[in-house]
């Protein structure tokens, strides 16, 4: 389809309404949709046998008495709901994995932002610092969780070697019912920070340089640049960070599993830990289902949350 | 004074704080790599010295010995 313009000049000029590559309109649309399912079929597949397969299956699971041999389920209703929601030491997880929570995500947060910051203020040595940074998210967590535990021992540790080269007792990190959790917190600040680090730099770099321009002609700087500025413009990538922070916390296991195995007295059991010694300790399998339930029911709601917290922002 | 020497203070903090911020990234990774060459009774610390002592390729033939042995043919 094509059409004539008449410029003032008088020359005639004839235009292509219709680009040469667009599919022609007869081009039957069935087929890239048939094409489109093709590409996407193979995904889909793995998605529903591995994540929602399971997760039904954990559902089904969670309501009925499983035996460790598998054979004859018996229909319990939601009894194992109940028995989990009253059972003291699945309450005593959730407290400690909300404390790990709390203790983890505004650190790492906040760290992160601030490696973030360093690392875009540093000149021709950023690349080498930001992959010096990055390298704590992409260490084995059960190897780097044998480490910490060597780092922390009461004899030897190099932490309480530190501390009595400055002349302070040792510490049972470990051991300790009020130190245990926040060593084990640590060691999530340590990864989690290097994450959201990753995150924040990809906020910053998408913060406009004429917005840098203009609060220097305004004369922000420092704190109040932070403040006024960049953490307004970083709001999306502050919930994107929060959200799969959260998600990393509550889903904590390899650490804790290591570190102490949910010891000393149960003060660092948290939600997975307790689920799969229920499962897999106690061979109480309908139960563990039903708590993996309430946890997989959790972080869809968190997820979702997330999805409004974007919206409101303007964001999708 | 000149704009560079005034620069200076922030420079040597910034300087200070990203070295310890690598320290912190890189000393787990770096105990794991001295535990790796020490012998199997200096694994936990005595006193404060950068390399073990004795350094040995033992913990690496060891752990690869075990891990034939243990997925290999029986």
């Amino acid at each position: 389809m094509t059409h004539v313009d008449e410029s003032t000049t008088g020359t005639t000029v004839q235009c292509a309404t219709t680009p040469p590559d667009s599919p022609s309109p007869r081009k039957p649309i069935h087929r890239d949709a048939r094409a489109a399912i093709a590409m996407i079929a193979p995904a889909v597949t793995v998605l529903l046998l591995f994540t929602y397969l399971p997760a039904l299956l954990s559902f089904v699971a969670s309501l009925f008495d499983v035996p460790l041999s598998g054979q004859g389920w018996s229909f319990v209703g939601l009894d194992n709901y109940e028995d989990v929601l009253g059972d003291p030491d699945v309450r005593q997880a959730v407290r400690n994995t909300v404390l790990y929570a709390v203790l983890t995500i505004v650190p790492s947060l906040a760290v992160g932002l601030g490696l973030a910051l360093l690392v875009t203020r540093l000149g021709r040595t950023s690349t080498l610092v930001s992959t010096i940074l990055f390298l704590p998210l992409t260490a084995n967590l059960v190897a780097m969780a044998v480490v910490f535990r060597w780092i922390f021992a009461l004899r030897g540790g190099f932490a309480n070697e530190l501390l009595s080269f400055v002349g302070v007792e040792p510490v049972n990190f470990l051991a300790d019912e009020r130190a245990a959790l926040p060593t084990v917190a640590a060691v999530g600040v340590w990864r989690a920070a290097s994450f959201s680090m990753v995150l924040f730099m990809a906020g910053l770099t998408s913060i406009p340089t004429a917005v840098h321009e203009a609060a220097a002609v305004d004369g922000l700087r420092g704190i109040r640049k932070l403040r006024l500025v960049i953490l307004p413009m970083l709001r999306p990538t502050i919930v994107l960070a929060t959200v799969l922070t959260t998600l990393q916390a509550v889903q904590v296991f390899d650490s804790v599993l290591v570190m102490t195995d949910g010891g000393p007295q149960g003060a660092t059991e948290t939600i997975l830990t307790i689920t799969w010694r229920i499962g897999f300790g106690y061979f109480e399998l309908g139960r563990s289902s039903a708590l993996s339930f309430l946890l997989l029911v959790f972080l869809l709601a968190l997820g979702y949350g997330r999805r409004r917290a974007l919206l409101r922002g303007g964001v999708s | 004074v000149t704009p560079s020497i005034r620069k200076l203070p922030g420079r040597v903090g910034l300087a200070t704080v990203t070295t310890l911020a690598c320290a912190v990234a890189l000393f787990p990774l770096y105990w794991m790599l001295r535990t790796a060459f020490a012998p199997e009774d200096a694994v936990f610390f005595r006193g404060i010295s950068p390399w073990p002592d004795e350094v040995t390729l033992a913990n690496f033939s060891r752990a690869w010995s075990e891990a034939t042995r243990r997925v290999g043919p029986s």
